[in-house]
């Protein structure tokens, strides 16, 4: 029984080193690829100063055009915006931002329907984060509230194996031999094209009472515009906003600014031609609000 | 509980530190102490199915007692009915009610008669079809007086729940598995080290070869309408080694893990895409099911002897019912008829037992025509898996016509991880298989440690485990 005993230990160990070796593996290779996420971007963005940083999901990715801000405010703009991003995203990526040293005039975030979402987050952040997981107090709070946390922070190559469908071995080689900087010409702008999509939106009937991450948000940033971006005119109970702009008076509320439906992607998803004209809009107002 | 989860991780070291703390020498409390964990180990999907069980192994306990008691013939038959009415009409009603009554309403609307159907939300309880098959092979053999009845009922409830073989076998027979509930169990260090090894070997068919194929399977079967004839192709090679994978994976560690616990169960899987023809495919294919069908059917219904017509209904019987025994689905019975076909001109020509060994390489042309004979049996192998993974048969139907286009593109899968290099995988796990064909599995042996290590290596790297499936046999 001995010797089984000390097989099972041999056993156990190779796991546990193959495991990690194979963890600090991936993690150089994620965290060093030359193919940029959404995340990647705004790491590589540590220690620079912006007049005006972006803040939200896929309405802000989509919608923002960085350069039509640039040359209209003669300002430096990024758009750190993050597909599918929640309220904790955005106070998760808020504190990103002091500790990577990403200095702004006006932290200008976008608030919506997803203010009633106290719980929910963006995959598309956890998938991109995780491999700077351990990296610093922020990025492990994010995940503490996740399921299988204490796994993803202390089970090498866990965080890998259990999301091996983005993060595993094809991802890791695509990351290497493809790389993809397009995010840092277009300063996080990301547009859509065509006019073709139904996706009708129906915003939440009622606004939840608080949402924390707003809150710490709001309370805790200073310089803050919030801004609520265009939803296509067939968009249903768009008082949902109103009820938004008593909560929060100074909102800027471009909810029904477009209403050419030609210039959305979507519901609730400007086109290229449309992000650009609202873009135009937005700009406008900064300058006269500065 | 899944033996490819984290809580089989923290239940399998328990279980084997307290079973051997107990000690070899008290047979009586290492059983009981199995039966426990069985229970632990079954209810962990669902305890309510343990009344079930607990059910099937009362019932069988006590007729085996009355049919050893009893001198009278027609009373060992009338208990012995009563074992395979309770065992059976368990699996009829959980796993053949639905079926029975939707194709009942479907015969009668075929003549124009519109029935209602009054089918009912059942669940299948997981593992049904192996533990009554094994209970009944208990019944059988003490009617047949291969078997002395147990008069100890922990005993015989270990044997009939033991959990590494539970709920997706092998079958094993009372003759070869409850006599060693009966007997003193030594530790082996060679037994053991042999039991890690395979069930490595099988966490890695599983996770590594038949999880990465399912999700592809998944996509080209729910989207064959739109995909070329290549694709569809690969579907069913990609299907082939997903249950193939999947199914031995889970036999060989039900094997590997008794052996940790001093159990020997029988092999289930021997290398069966080696075959050289369909016989020989079910020589090495679900052995345990196929020989329980060969002894406790086909022999009794006279086998290969009487004149032509007996023996070609008895292999349609013996093939239908080994389809039937797979789910409530045409699908199934059609699989075992098409296998059926494919076995019958080997039989009639007599030439189902020209291959009973391993392929040995001696030249050039035993070479090629061995592997000519293998791709082949692979191809109609393959063919009938479509009848099998399809949901039914006008389904299964319409993917064969769209093979039949010979569209020959590969269409590209939308799917994250990687298509087409799958095969490269396979391929490489197929040639591994070549090599270790004359043993049980890859691992043991000289360099076990690097053979260990690279394997390990890629359940980690290669392992899909963000899509975890169930095991597919659960399911029957």
């Amino acid at each position: 029984m001995r010797k089984f005993i000390q097989y099972s230990f041999l056993l156990l160990l190779l796991t546990v080193i193959i495991s990690y070796g194979l963890d600090r593996l991936y993690t150089y290779g994620f965290t060093t690829s030359k193919k940029m996420t959404r995340f990647g971007f705004l790491h590589s963005k540590h220690d620079q100063h912006f007049d005006y940083v972006f803040l939200g999901s896929s309405r802000v990715v989509n919608t923002i055009d960085p350069q039509v801000f640039d040359d209209k405010l003669k300002a430096n703009t990024v758009n750190f915006g993050i597909m599918d991003a929640r309220p904790k995203d955005i106070w998760t990526l808020r504190k990103l931002l002091a500790e990577y040293h990403i200095t702004y005039d006006t932290l200008v975030a976008q608030v919506d329907y997803y203010y009633n979402d106290d719980k929910k987050r963006s995959n598309f952040l956890y998938f991109d984060m995780l491999p700077f997981l351990g990296s610093n107090e922020v990025i492990n709070t994010y995940y503490q509230s996740e399921k299988d946390s204490w796994k993803l922070t202390y089970l090498p190559f866990y965080k890998y194996a259990a999301n091996d469908s983005k993060l595993g071995l094809h991802s890791l080689i695509y990351t290497r031999i493809k790389p993809d900087t397009s995010i840092l010409e277009s300063k996080g702008y990301e547009p859509l094209y065509g006019s073709s999509g139904t996706w009708q939106r129906i915003l939440p009937d009622n606004l939840a009472k608080q949402n924390r991450y707003m809150a710490a948000l709001v309370n805790k940033t200073d310089n803050l515009v919030l801004f609520t971006a265009p939803f296509r005119p067939d968009t249903r109970n768009l008082s949902f906003v109103d009820s938004l702009q008593l909560k929060y008076p100074k909102l800027l509320n471009f909810s029904k600014a477009i209403q050419n439906e030609e210039l959305f992607k979507n519901g609730y998803h400007l086109n290229d031609k449309g992000a650009k004209e609202f873009s135009q809009l937005f700009a406008n107002k900064l300058s006269k609000l500065n | 509980m899944l033996f490819n989860s984290f809580d089989f991780l923290f239940f399998l070291p328990v279980v084997f530190a307290l079973y051997w703390s107990i000690g070899s020498g008290n047979i009586k409390m290492q059983n009981l102490f199995l039966l426990l964990a069985s229970y632990v180990f079954y209810g962990w999907w669902d305890y309510r199915f343990l009344g079930l069980i607990i059910l099937s192994t009362l019932v069988d306990f006590f007729v085996a007692q009355k049919i050893e008691k009893t001198e009278i013939v027609s009373s060992k038959k009338k208990w012995l009915w009563v074992s395979i009415a309770v065992n059976l009409g368990a699996l009829g009603f959980f796993k053949y009610y639905n079926f029975f009554i939707d194709s009942w309403v479907d015969a009668w609307s075929f003549f124009g008669i519109h029935l209602n159907s009054y089918t009912l939300k059942i669940i299948l309880p997981v593992g049904i079809s192996f533990y009554t098959f094994q209970t009944l092979s208990y019944t059988i053999d003490v009617y047949r007086q291969k078997l002395k009845p147990t008069s100890n009922l922990v005993n015989f409830a270990s044997f009939v729940t033991f959990f590494p073989q539970l709920v997706a076998g092998p079958i094993e027979r009372a003759t070869h598995l409850l006599p060693q509930f009966e007997t003193k169990r030594e530790f082996n260090y060679e037994n053991a080290i042999s039991g890690i090894h395979l069930f490595i070997w099988g966490l890695f068919k599983k996770v590594v070869i038949a999880d990465s194929c399912a999700v592809y399977v998944n996509a080209i079967f729910d989207n064959y309408e739109n995909l070329s004839s290549l694709t569809l192709l690969l579907g069913s090679v990609y299907f082939a080694f997903q249950i193939y994978g999947d199914f031995s994976g889970y036999s060989d560690m039900a094997v590997g893990l008794s052996r940790l616990f001093g159990f020997d169960l029988m092999r289930n899987f021997k290398y069966p895409y080696f075959s050289r023809d369909i016989a020989e495919f079910w020589r090495r294919w679900h052995i345990s099911l196929s020989t329980w069908f060969r002894d406790y059917l086909y022999i009794p219904l006279g086998g290969s002897r009487g004149n032509r017509i007996q023996q070609i209904r008895n292999i349609f019987i013996i093939f239908l019912v080994s389809g039937f025994w797979h789910g409530a689905n045409w699908t199934f019975i059609i699989w075992g008829a098409i296998n059926a076909l494919f076995f019958l001109p080997l039989m009639l020509a007599k030439r189902n037992r020209n291959h009973t060994d391993d392929l040995v390489i001696s030249n050039l042309k035993t070479a090629l025509v061995g592997f000519l004979k293998m791709f082949f049996t692979f191809c109609i192998t393959c063919f009938a898996w479509i009848f099998f993974r399809a949901e039914s048969l006008t389904y299964a139907l319409a993917y064969l016509k769209k093979i039949t286009n010979f569209t020959m593109k590969i269409d590209y899968l939308s799917i994250e991880r990687y298509a087409v290099e799958l095969l490269l995988l396979i391929g490489l796990f197929v040639l591994v298989e070549w090599y270790a064909r004359f043993k049980e599995e890859p691992i043991s042996g000289k360099g076990f440690v690097v053979k260990v290590s690279l394997v390990i290596l890629g359940i980690l790297v290669f392992g899909s485990f963000s899509n975890p499936t169930d095991f597919i046999y659960f399911q029957f």
